[in-house]
Order: C-alpha cells, then sequence, then structure tokens
C-alpha cells in the first residue's frame, strides 16, 4: 500500500515547493494538465457511450486508450510533486461525459467534431505552457514535465487531425459548435489553475 | 478603505523605519564587539554580506529572536513583550520587537510553522525506517494518523496554559489566511506520510476529516486535567474510530448498484431522445 520511494521523500514537499515561483508555475501547470486530461478522458468516454458499437467506435477507443495513459502520467506528477489536485474534479468528471456524449448525440461527425474544437484548444494551452517553462527556469527546467508535455502535445494534435479526417467539418453548426466548446473549454482551464 | 489604506501605509512606513533603525544598532553593536574579539565577529560579518541577501539575512536574525522569545511564552504570552525578552536574551535591544509589526500573531505563526517542521521530519524519518527495514510491520493508517497527531499535539503541552491566547490571535481576520495554511500544511504532511496518494476529492475529503480531528482535540487538550492529558488522547482515539466507520460505512453503501441504475436510466434517457429527434444511426 505505501509507495514510498526514496527519492519521493527526498524531494521537497508542495508547501516548500510552492514558495518559489518556479514551484508555483509547476504546482499549476500540473494541476491544470491533469485536469484536463481527465476532462478528455471523461469525453472520450461520453463517445464511446453513445458511439461505441459504430464504425467510428475503434478509432474512439483508440484515442481514449491514449488519453487514459495522459491521464495516469499526469496523476503519477501529482503524487511524485505533490501537487493538489484541482477541488472541481467531480465538476469536470460530469461536464466531460457530458459533453463526450452529448455531441456523440448529435452524430458521429458532431462528435468529432467536439474532439477537434477541444484537441485545438489543448494544442494550443500545451504550446504556452511549454514556452513558459522554457522561459522561467533557466537552469533547473524540469526535464521529464517538458518531455511528457511535448509527448501529449503531439499526440493530441493527432487526435486533431483523425477528427478534421473523419469529416468534423461537415458536422451540422461547426463553427458555432466548436466556438462554444472552445470557449468552454478555456474557461475550465483558466478555473482549474487557480482552484 | 481609505483609513485602512493609510493604515497599512503607516505600519510598513514603520517597519521600514525600526529595520533601518535595527541595521544602524547592529551595526554599532557588531562595531563594538569587533573592537573586543575581533576574529569572532569579523567572520559572520564578512559571510552575511557575501552569501546572504537582505531578505535571508532579516529573516536568521528573526527567526532567532523568536527561538528565544518562545522561552518566555509561558510567563508572558504571545505578546510583544515576550519578544522583547526574547530579544534581549540573545544580546539584541528590547526595542526589536518593532521588527514584528503584529506582535504576538508573529510569534504564533514563528511557533507553528516551527513545529509542523518538526513533524514533518519526525514522520519522514519514521517512514524512510519502515522502508530500510521491510521486517517491520507498517502500522494501519488509523494508528498511524493517530500517533502523528499525538505527537503534534505534545507539542503543545508546554505551552498550554498560554495557547487559548494563541488560537484567539489567529482567530482574528488579519491572521486567519496564515492559520489556514498552517493547518493545511500540517494535515497535508500527515495525509501524505500515512500514504494517501489520491487525486480526486477524496484529497480534499481526508484533509478535512483530518483537519476537524485535530482541532476538536485541540480544544478538548485545552481543558483537560488528567494525568498526561490521558482523556485527550481517549477522545482522539474515539474520533478517529469515528472518522473510520463514516469511512466504511460510505465506501460499503449500495453504491455501485444505485450508479448503475442511474447509468441505464440516462442511457434509456439518450436513446428516447434520439429516436424523437431522427437522430438514430441505424436507420
Amino acid at each position: 500500500m505505501l509507495r514510498l520511494s526514496g527519492c519521493r521523500l527526498a524531494s521537497t514537499a508542495s508547501s516548500a515547493t510552492s514558495n518559489t515561483k518556479a514551484g508555483k508555475l509547476l504546482d499549476a501547470i500540473i494541476r491544470v494538465d491533469h485536469a484536463g486530461e481527465l476532462g478528455a478522458d471523461r469525453i472520450y468516454a461520453g463517445q464511446m457511450a453513445v458511439l461505441g458499437k459504430t464504425s467510428v467506435g475503434p478509432t474512439i477507443q483508440h484515442m481514449w486508450d491514449q488519453e487514459k495513459g495522459h491521464r495516469e502520467k499526469f496523476e503519477e506528477l501529482i503524487r511524485k510533486h505533490r501537487v493538489r489536485p484541482t477541488v472541481l474534479v467531480p465538476l469536470w468528471n460530469v461536464a466531460g461525459f457530458v459533453l463526450g456524449a452529448g455531441t456523440a448525440m448529435m452524430g458521429p461527425k458532431a462528435a468529432m467534431a467536439c474532439t477537434v474544437a477541444v484537441e485545438t484548444v489543448i494544442v494550443e494551452h500545451y504550446n504556452e505552457q511549454l514556452r513558459s517553462l522554457m522561459e522561467n527556469s533557466d537552469e533547473n527546467v524540469d526535464k521529464e514535465l517538458l518531455d511528457t508535455i511535448r509527448k501529449f502535445r503531439d499526440e493530441e494534435q493527432e487526435h486533431h487531425d483523425t477528427g478534421i479526417d473523419h469529416g468534423a467539418e461537415q458536422a451540422p453548426f461547426y463553427k458555432a459548435l466548436t466556438n462554444v466548446i472552445k470557449a468552454g473549454c478555456k474557461t475550465a482551464i483558466t478555473i482549474s489553475k487557480v482552484i | 478603505m481609505a483609513p485602512y489604506s493609510s493604515l497599512v501605509n503607516i505600519s510598513g512606513l514603520r517597519r521600514i523605519v525600526c529595520v533601518q533603525s535595527f541595521r544602524g544598532i547592529w551595526t554599532s553593536y557588531a562595531a563594538r564587539a569587533d573592537q573586543k574579539h575581533n576574529l569572532a565577529v569579523q567572520e559572520p560579518r564578512s559571510e552575511s554580506s557575501s552569501n546572504e541577501t537582505d531578505a535571508e539575512y532579516e529573516n536568521s536574525i528573526r527567526s532567532k529572536i523568536l527561538n528565544a522569545a518562545i522561552d518566555f511564552v509561558p510567563d508572558l504570552g504571545w505578546s510583544k513583550q515576550a519578544i522583547s525578552a526574547g530579544a534581549e536574551s540573545v544580546g539584541y535591544p528590547g526595542v526589536i520587537h518593532g521588527m514584528f509589526p503584529n506582535g504576538g500573531a508573529d510569534l504564533v505563526q514563528h511557533f507553528y510553522s516551527k513545529c509542523n517542521k518538526d513533524l514533518a521530519h519526525h514522520l519522514k524519518s519514521e517512514a524512510l525506517a519502515i522502508k530500510d527495514d521491510s521486517s517491520k510491520m507498517r502500522k494501519p493508517s488509523e494508528v498511524y494518523v493517530k500517533d502523528a497527531l499525538e505527537t503534534r499535539l505534545r507539542m503543545l503541552i508546554p505551552y498550554k496554559k498560554t495557547w487559548p491566547q494563541a488560537m484567539g490571535l489567529m482567530a482574528l481576520p488579519p491572521n486567519v489566511p496564515t492559520a489556514l495554511a498552517n493547518l493545511l500544511t500540517l494535515v497535508d504532511d500527515i495525509c501524505y506520510y500515512t500514504g494517501d496518494r489520491s487525486v480526486d476529492f477524496n484529497w480534499y475529503a481526508r484533509r478535512i476529516v483530518v483537519a476537524g480531528i485535530y482541532k476538536a482535540t485541540e480544544l478538548y487538550m485545552l481543558q483537560d486535567n488528567s494525568t498526561d492529558h490521558y482523556q485527550t488522547w481517549k477522545f482522539l482515539e474515539r474520533r478517529i474510530e469515528d472518522a473510520a466507520q463514516l469511512h466504511r460505512a460510505l465506501s460499503a453503501a449500495p453504491g455501485p448498484p444505485d450508479l448503475h441504475q442511474a447509468a441505464e436510466a440516462v442511457s434509456a434517457a439518450f436513446v428516447t431522445a434520439r429516436n424523437i429527434l431522427g437522430l438514430n444511426w441505424n436507420r
């Protein structure tokens, strides 16, 4: 049950790291990314619940499996750096599922449009984080976090492209739908950074 | 708003003035000591000018004075008087209490964070000892939490008589954020070293429960006159048993079937809505 490794114990507590500017940045990044991957995981879960038995099922399943991996990675980072998880975990849990299932009910193309909208925001967000990490930590940039974000950014970009390939742009009300979802994601990100 | 901000300005100004005048006193003090023990004083002075920044230098003196002041708390309370007495005991002038604009609250804060650090250190070495020696059985987490809370509460016993005053000070609105941060650091350390690795809402639930138990037991201890606070530790045991029971009841509750029914109801609603809207993909 007790999974304390020596290096984990030796790593400073969050109360200690969060006092510095770099520590605060690290805290916020890990918290918001965990919340984001949790949301993404739930969106795909919602899509699978509706579209699981259709022809796009395997594609969604593949993306879902990748998102599960992302979520596990950030859960591990939360434990390692003793970051406080966001207080809105239950809310993102439900909101993600509802968004996924809701768009999937409008048809596979709308589901793909939702994927495209979400992944666009996430890729932008990861790029922003990479930039601020590079800027702020001049001497000891956290290599693991940097590589993780870079790898995940690339995979999210793949999901975005998959969505476009599956005819996301032909979804009903594509423009309006993606804009609403994008705005929602951005708000969620801003909130999760703080609480 | 305006009177408040001017008050802040004044207190800020006073602090700067005090620090500067304190600097003057310190340098003159150092210069005098310099003449007496040339070598002994020269070394720390050169070190302070080269290695430490101004803030670190100030902080080290602050904590030195506050550490000394804690010894005077049982007699003088969490007050400016205790800080003055402490400062004098380590060779600074008594007026130096001006360095601590919050007076007693600064002293309480220092004591609180010092105890938290001691406890974290204690828990860490305990966890490492268990890890190194795998033959030793790990205590169940209830016992672990109880031991941690008892260790922490025992740190308050020497100051028990004046502790209500400290609690009152920390409950004043300007000190509430610091008090909450202190309490959260304490329960976060306990939960972390007990092996809590949750990343969901349980993270909050556990910490809130432990904080509640700590606060309740702290209050109980203040009016407990039994030998070695025997009653308090019994009280603590009962509170932890309550929490464990609550946890067991929640995890044993018929959650999964309910959840299953809810999921079925929602998917039925989805299917119906889809059929009504004509979005069924089977057609």
